[in-house]
């Protein structure tokens, strides 16, 4: 289970679309480096029909190592369990809600830092 | 000389040999921090950190036959501590000839997943495998534990750990070697369902004493370290251990050279899989790497998830879980620590490199391409003069152990 949410990052600084962003709730308030790790999304916006969840680095040409698994937790909030950013540098994670057989990605710029 | 404000858990103004910036002063500190890591927990062997258990596993890993009858080698005929915990050899050599280079067992116990490839996640269910190679030890699992129950001593060690050694494992009518595969398998057949599970079982307790052993093999302060501690203690002295020119290629290393995108943290590795991009080398088929080694760890039968496990949990094995093969990871190959590397030659999972020299010498111009898959994007070449690149070996080599 995610520890206490120490932080709340906004998604979509570069989303797809216009409505309304998921929230990322990070274990510690950070993604760890190298490191499987969970976190939480919360569909501010209502309940969806499905959630998924990826990352690449862009200038690097690949994703992740691992494949994140997506549970509904409920109506609004999604656990994902799985993720790794295996590598420093700049990562983009996606978050992608379908409603209505309509799908909205939503992008969460970071950068790792090998000494973090 | 420059001077740099030590900021980040240093307090004081040191003479360095080179200007770092903040960001590489932080990267720098964190290859040596102040605690040594020490391997993590690994709940899928209760005997991990168990002294007696690696007590008797030192004595396993340097018994010459241990694999059984008709066996001479030991672990440590291709692990020998006098050559870095490797053997000093372009491809191993047991029985037979190998294709890939022997890693190094020093440091081991860092990894997640053992062998180039990753075929093995954890050091338990990777000794298994060379015992019963037809081009490595060429033994069994049977014939080790007749081999521990030939000798008296090692006997009543084992059974003070685990309890009462298998009976059949002390039938000295039946054949030497037991193992489900085709050059043991009459032995194997012979076995009843029941005595197949007690030699998994105990074969699996041994392999647990090794690994326990093999936990124990870490590197040592480095000058680097020396370099490092010196910087936050204030000791001048201490702080003279990296050459100027050892500092130079330091800077290289976190800094333009990029080395640290891969070659990170305390162990200079991060342990993952990338396809450097490596050209064929000779008539030898290029390697698959880690799709190759996901699907065998997947298969396992003394994997964490498997029923020799002592935590079979999604919690004790979460990598297994989540890891992925895709086109990025053909060909790739595990990111080998640098520490004590030095000891280590000859280098790359085929031995290809002899030096050090050589390797930062690929890295700088990156030749061809490889043989599968496709060279991971984050390389570009470094162009260095050769000076630079002599500084980066000199950084390289004080990472090695006192």
């Amino acid at each position: 289970m995610i520890r206490k949410l120490l932080l709340l990052l906004m998604l979509g600084a570069l989303a797809s679309c216009q409505g309304p962003l998921p929230l990322m709730h990070f274990p510690d308030g950070r993604a760890p480096l190298n490191e499987i790790f969970s976190f939480e999304i919360e569909l501010v916006d209502g309940p969806a029909e499905n959630v998924s969840v990826d990352a690449d680095m862009p200038s690097h040409g690949h994703g992740m190592v691992t494949e994140p698994v997506v549970t509904k937790i409920d109506a609004t909030h999604y656990q994902v369990d799985g993720m790794m950013l295996h590598m420093p540098g700049y990562w983009e994670i996606y978050v992608e809600v379908t409603r209505d057989n309509e799908s909205e990605r939503f992008m969460l710029p970071l950068t790792l830092e090998a000494w973090e | 000389m420059g001077i740099i404000s030590l900021a980040f858990g240093l307090s004081s103004m040191m003479q360095l040999s080179v200007e770092l910036t903040e960001n590489e002063l932080r990267a720098m500190l964190s290859l040596s921090p102040p605690q040594a890591p020490a391997p993590r927990p690994k709940p899928t062997n209760v005997f991990a950190d168990n002294p007696d258990a690696a007590k008797l596993g030192e004595k396993l890993f340097f018994l010459e036959g241990l694999a059984g009858e008709g066996t001479t080698q030991s672990c440590a005929s291709c692990h020998n501590p006098e050559l870095g915990w490797s053997d000093g050899l372009q491809f191993a050599i047991g029985d037979g000839v190998g294709t890939l280079n022997t890693p190094a067992v020093r440091n081991a116990a860092f990894n997640n997943f053992v062998f180039w490839d990753g075929s093995a996640d954890s050091l338990w269910a990777q000794a298994a495998q060379p015992i019963e190679s037809p081009i490595e030890m060429h033994g069994s699992r049977y014939g080790v534990l007749r081999t521990i129950s030939s000798d008296e001593e090692l006997l009543s060690e084992w059974q003070s750990l685990f309890g009462q050694m298998p009976a059949v494992a002390q039938d000295l009518t039946r054949a030497p070697h037991a193992a489900p595969n085709e050059e043991f398998s009459a032995g194997w057949r012979a076995l009843t369902e029941e005595n197949r599970l007690a030699v998994n079982t105990a074969f699996a307790k041994t392999l647990k004493a090794i690994a326990a052993f093999e936990r124990t093999v870490v590197s040592g302060k480095s000058n680097f370290d020396l370099f490092v501690e010196g910087l936050r203690t204030e000791d001048e002295e201490l702080s003279k251990a990296l050459s100027p020119q050892a500092q130079r290629g330091m800077k290289l290393f976190v800094g333009e050279a990029n080395c640290i995108s891969c070659h990170f943290g305390p162990l200079l590795s991060d342990g993952q899989f990338h396809n450097i991009g490596l050209e064929p080398y000779k008539d030898i088929p290029p390697a698959i790497g880690r799709p190759g080694g996901i699907e065998k760890v997947r298969l396992d039968l003394f994997n964490g998830r498997n029923q020799f496990s002592d935590d079979t949990s999604w919690k004790a094995n979460g990598q297994m879980l989540y890891m992925i093969s895709n086109e990025h990871t053909v060909g790739a190959m595990k990111t080998p620590s640098l520490r004590d590397v030095a000891a280590t030659a000859p280098y790359m999972h085929d031995g290809r490199f002899k030096t050090l020299e050589e390797v930062v010498e690929f890295y700088n111009l990156l030749p061809g391409f490889p043989g599968v898959g496709h060279r991971e994007e984050t390389l570009n070449r470094l162009l260095l003069s050769d000076e630079q690149l002599a500084e980066l070996v000199a950084f390289i080599k004080s990472l090695s152990s006192l």
